[in-house]
C-alpha cells in the first residue's frame, strides 16, 4: 500500500516587504521570514506530497518557501486575493505522485466574487500511485473572528454553504472523495460549521452547508448524500491525560489541544483553540480506493514562532 | 499498417467476464431508458482509472429537465471480476462472477433510491 502525506500551514502574514503594516518590513524580514518558516514546517512536516498553505501573498513567495524546504520542484496552484492588502492561498504537490484534473480548480471567490480573499481553494487531483484514483483537496482559511464571533460568523457560515453546494452539486460527480484541510478559524462545534439556520439571513435554511460531524456513523451512513464530512479534530481537543498523571513531576502532555491561541505563543500557557481541521468526506474515510489513516492526524505547534498557528498533518493510504 | 500498435488490436478478444460485465451496464443503461419511455437517457461516463479497474459512472439524464445524476458507480477491472458498485452504501457492493452483477444491479434497480429517483428524473 502506498501512502500521501498531506500537511497545511498558516504562513502568518507572508508578504513581500512593506505592503502591510502588519506583515516583513524589509526584503531582509522577508527572508528571514521565509528561512524560519520554512525550516520550520520542515522539522515539522518532513516532506508532504501535498502542502496547503494560507496566509502567503503571492505565488512567488510560496514557491519560495518550497526552495527553502526543498522542494523546488514542486507544482502550485495559487489563487491570490482581489486587494492588494489581503492573501491568497497555495495547493503545491509533487507532480511524480499528484496530477492536477484539468479545468478542476475552484475557489470560493469563482463563487462570491464580491468577497476580499479566497476562503478555500479546491484542487481535483488523479493520483498517480498505489490504488490510483481521484481525490478533491480543498485547502481553507476562512474569515478570522477579529471583531467578535457573532459579527463574523455569517462569513464562515457562508463559506461552509458555499463549500457544502460545491461539493453537493459538482465536485462529486467527479468524485466522492475530498478532503478538507486548513484553517477554519473556527472550532469543530462552532455555529458556522454546525448550524443550518443562521446564515446571513437568520430564518433562511440552507440544507447543503457543509457539516463537521464526530461520529463517523453519520458519514457512513447508507445512502447519505449530504455534505457530511468527519471532522478528526473532534477527537484532539481535550485534555490528553488524567490531572493525577499531568500533576506528576516531569509531566509533557502527549498532544496538543489545538492549533492556535495564547497557548500557541506562549507555551505551558493555556488557551488552546482548535481552529485547524481535517475532514474526510465518506470515500476519503472509507470504502474507496483510498482513505485518510486517523491515525496518522497531528498537529505540530511551531518550533521558532514564525507562525502563530500549528502545522497539521494526516497520511492517506491508497 | 500501423507502426506502434498491433495491428490485430480492435479484434484481439476480452476476457469474456469483463464483456459480460460491461454488457450488464449498458443493459442496465437500456433499462432505464425503456422504463422511463425515453424521457430519462442513461450513458456509462469513464471517470478515473483505480486499482480497483476503470471507473464507470452510471449517469442518467433528464430530457426534459436537463439534469444528469450518477446512479451509482462502477470499478471494473480488466479481468471483469471482481467488480464493485458504489451504490453510495457505507462499502461498495463487491462482485466476483457477473452472475453476481446481475443480482446486485436488480436488487438496486427495485429499491426506493432507483426508483424515487428516476420518477423524479422523468
Amino acid at each position: 500500500m502506498a501512502q500521501i502525506k498531506v500537511g497545511f500551514q498558516n504562513c502568518t502574514n507572508l508578504f513581500p516587504a512593506g505592503v502591510v503594516q502588519r506583515g516583513p518590513q524589509s526584503p531582509a524580514a522577508v527572508r528571514a521570514k521565509v528561512e524560519a518558516l520554512g525550516d520550520e514546517m520542515t522539522a515539522n512536516l518532513g516532506i508532504p506530497h501535498l502542502l496547503g498553505l494560507c496566509e502567503v501573498y503571492d505565488e512567488p513567495l510560496a514557491r519560495e518557501l518550497l526552495k527553502r524546504m526543498g522542494l523546488g520542484a514542486y507544482k502550485i496552484e495559487f489563487r491570490p486575493a482581489a486587494v492588494a492588502n489581503e492573501t491568497g492561498i497555495a495547493v503545491c504537490f509533487d507532480p511524480s505522485v499528484l496530477s492536477p484534473v484539468p479545468g478542476q480548480v475552484v475557489a470560493d471567490l469563482d463563487l462570491r466574487p464580491a468577497s476580499r480573499r479566497p476562503r478555500w481553494l479546491a484542487v481535483a487531483f488523479e493520483v498517480l500511485t498505489g490504488n490510483r484514483g481521484g481525490f478533491w483537496f480543498v485547502a481553507n482559511h476562512w474569515k478570522s473572528q477579529m471583531g467578535g464571533p457573532l459579527q463574523t460568523d455569517p462569513d464562515r457560515q457562508e463559506s461552509a454553504y458555499l463549500l457544502g453546494e460545491f461539493f453537493m452539486n459538482r465536485a462529486h460527480k467527479l468524485t466522492e472523495a475530498m478532503l478538507l484541510m486548513g484553517d477554519f478559524n473556527c472550532e469543530p462545534g462552532d455555529r458556522p460549521l454546525t448550524t443550518q439556520s443562521q446564515r446571513l439571513t437568520p430564518l433562511k435554511s440552507k440544507p447543503n452547508m457543509l457539516k463537521s460531524v464526530r461520529e463517523r456513523a453519520l458519514v457512513l451512513r447508507d445512502r447519505n448524500k449530504l455534505a457530511y464530512f468527519y471532522n478528526c479534530m473532534w477527537s484532539l481537543m481535550d485534555e490528553p491525560d488524567t490531572l493525577a498523571a499531568a500533576a506528576s513531576p516531569g509531566y509533557v502532555p502527549s498532544r496538543p489541544m489545538g492549533t492556535h491561541g495564547a497557548a500557541i505563543s506562549q507555551p505551558g500557557s493555556p488557551g488552546w483553540l482548535m481552529f485547524d481541521h481535517v475532514m474526510a468526506s465518506k470515500r476519503m474515510l472509507h470504502g474507496g480506493p483510498m482513505a485518510i489513516d486517523e491515525t496518522t492526524v497531528k498537529i505540530h505547534p511551531p518550533k521558532y514562532g514564525s507562525a502563530d498557528h500549528a502545522a497539521i498533518s494526516v497520511m492517506i493510504d491508497c | 499498417m500501423s507502426q506502434f500498435f498491433n495491428p490485430n488490436l480492435m479484434s484481439m478478444p476480452k476476457p469474456k467476464a469483463y464483456g459480460d460485465v460491461i454488457g450488464l451496464l449498458n443493459d442496465f443503461c437500456k433499462d432505464v431508458e425503456e422504463v422511463t419511455n425515453g424521457q430519462v437517457t442513461c450513458a456509462l461516463v469513464p471517470g478515473f482509472v483505480t486499482g480497483f479497474g476503470q471507473e464507470w459512472k452510471v449517469t442518467a439524464h433528464s430530457v426534459q429537465k436537463k439534469i444528469d445524476h450518477i446512479l451509482f458507480r462502477a470499478y471494473v477491472p480488466v479481468d471483469g471480476v471482481p467488480t464493485r458498485l458504489d451504490f453510495y452504501e457505507e462499502q461498495m457492493t463487491e462482485c466476483a462472477t457477473p452472475d453476481q452483477v446481475k443480482l446486485a444491479l436488480q436488487s438496486f434497480a427495485r429499491g426506493p433510491v432507483a426508483e424515487e429517483t428516476l420518477q423524479t428524473l422523468s
